[in-house]
């Protein structure tokens, strides 16, 4: 087998005699942290270079890779086929009981799913888009005459954190309570830590929960906790799950995408300066920096034996789906690794697709095009500090962990 | 073939061919119909596939489902003939359905 090292993993799992010999490469689709290869897409592209659409790999006890744009898109949209039930490798990683409604199927999935619809619709957007816009300048004329930042630290997280806040009807007296746990989940210094501020942040949800049953209010998590299913009030244990996860979901994926956009423009400054000239181009500056630089890694388990490019994933089996491999697939996208304002059609898989396709893809649109509207006109030149290291990171979502950046105040 | 007529924000209209059994935003995406987005495919999940229904038609409709109704408060420029096309199934009944297509999904 060709292909780079497995990372850590015990004896690899021997391959399935159904699957053939040429279908079978070595790939860790977790393991691509580094300090020297930021460029977390492009490297998923060149580590499956020249590799078929779907292939086995024996890391993480073995599991499919959804490798081409095609096969991304038949994975994600037969629910019926490829189930959610079991989102990452290895199989005893999965959550149980399951995160919801990220691991449920049609048609129970949208008794789960609909409170993060409502929570992010067109018009819930647009009011929190407005306090995204407000903290985003803010945070910008805060640290502008400085002439430094690490964004990440000092900006990314913090439209995320203010926008659930204000979806969970929370206090501001919270925040920074909020930020801390966050800041131990995002970059642990040990394991138990992590796993401490998790559940830091599961009981903190729980005191939520039981506040707003008891005196319910206009906000999701009121609409959650008092929400039916069949009739039934929703367990407090999937409820702190569906929590939990409108913070999570729009935090490291929103951070993590604001860090690519500007460690791409501080590298480009000519695309800076168009957008500047042009800020009726942002919107589509942002799909197409969302298509060059996606992040998440996604999984599904075989629900039957599917015929699929030329294989059979048999029921049971695990597929994973590395979306970088659908935005940078040239036969969708020629010369994908450019990033081109003008390119036509606009529509891309960083958000996923199917039934699980991302709730908070537009409120991510909107952060994302604020973030440009209001840095580039006060920070119109910016560079990576020569001095500072970016490091990126990833497990199922790619995110920089540090971007340093400098500019002339 | 059944059709459905969409009426833009500036009065210009385009009818578009809509099979029995399909959703009428389908029929709207296969025709380029400008304005009628449905970003989540037809899932009932995104709420950019909203139209004003003609009052003439929106009484035929079978209402809303629960889910539909939850999505359309929640959708910009909200009216009582608000509908998600992606939920609005194609019948030989319809056929000449007028549907409004809003200003902005956004």
């Amino acid at each position: 087998m060709d292909g780079d090292a497995l990372t850590g993993v015990p004896a690899a799992a021997p391959t399935p005699a159904h699957i053939p010999a040429n279908r079978v490469f070595a790939y860790d689709a977790y393991a691509h942290s580094s300090d020297v290869d930021i460029d977390y897409a492009r490297t998923v592209k060149r580590k499956n270079e020249g590799r078929p659409g779907i292939f086995w790999t024996p890391a993480h006890d073995g599991h499919w890779v959804a490798a081409s744009a095609d096969v991304i898109e038949r994975v994600l949209g037969e629910p019926e086929n490829f189930s959610a039930r079991l989102v990452v490798v290895p199989r005893e990683r999965n959550m149980d009981p399951p995160l919801l409604p990220v691991q449920a199927d049609p048609p129970d999935w949208m008794n789960y799913r609909i409170f993060f619809n409502k929570a992010l619709s067109p018009k819930a957007v647009q009011s929190l888009t407005a306090t995204a816009r407000n903290l985003a300048v803010q945070l910008i004329e805060g640290f502008k005459a400085k002439g430094r930042c690490d964004f990440i630290e000092e900006f990314s997280y913090h439209l995320p954190i203010a926008i659930f806040m204000q979806i969970a009807g929370l206090p501001a007296e919270d925040r920074s309570h909020l930020l801390q746990l966050v800041h131990r989940v995002m970059r642990p210094i040990t394991e138990e830590d992590r796993m401490g501020a998790q559940m830091g942040l599961g009981a903190y949800s729980v005191e939520k929960i039981r506040e707003r049953r008891a005196n319910p209010g206009e906000d999701a998590i009121s609409d959650m906790a008092n929400g039916l299913v069949d009739g039934q009030p929703i367990s407090e244990h999937t409820l702190t799950g569906m929590v939990t996860l409108m913070l999570m979901a729009g935090l490291d994926t929103v951070a993590g995408m604001m860090g690519f956009f500007m460690w791409h423009l501080a590298q480009n400054p000519e695309q800076r300066h168009f957008l500047r000239a042009h800020p009726d181009r942002i919107p589509d500056a942002v799909d197409e920096l969302l298509r060059r630089f996606s992040i998440t890694t996604q999984g599904r388990v075989a629900a039957r034996d599917v015929e699929i490019d030329g294989v059979t994933v048999k029921r049971g089996e695990q597929v994973v789906i590395c979306t970088p491999l659908h935005g940078l697939d040239d036969r969708r996208y020629p010369n994908s690794l450019e990033v081109d304002f003008d390119r036509k059609p606009r529509t891309h898989y960083t958000f996923g697709g199917g039934v699980h396709r991302c709730a908070g893809a537009n409120l991510a649109r909107a952060e994302l095009r604020v973030l440009l509207e209001e840095w580039l006109p006060r920070i119109p030149d910016f560079e990576l500090d020569p001095n500072g290291k970016t490091v990126m990171g990833c497990h199922a979502v790619a995110s920089l962990l540090s971007l340093p950046l400098v500019w002339k105040p | 073939m059944p059709s459905v007529t969409f009426i833009q924000p500036d009065g210009s209209s385009q009818t578009v061919e809509a099979p029995i059994g399909e959703s009428v935003m389908k029929a709207a995406m296969k025709a380029d119909v400008p304005g009628i987005v449905a970003e989540c495919g037809g899932n009932c999940s995104c709420a950019t596939c909203h139209a004003h229904v003609d009052e003439q038609w929106f009484g035929r409709l079978e209402s809303a489902g629960d889910f539909e109704a939850a999505m359309l408060d929640g959708v910009i420029e909200q009216a009582p003939t608000s509908r998600l096309t992606c939920q609005i199934k194609m019948r030989e009944d319809l056929d000449g359905m007028v549907v409004r297509v809003p200003a902005s999904q956004y």
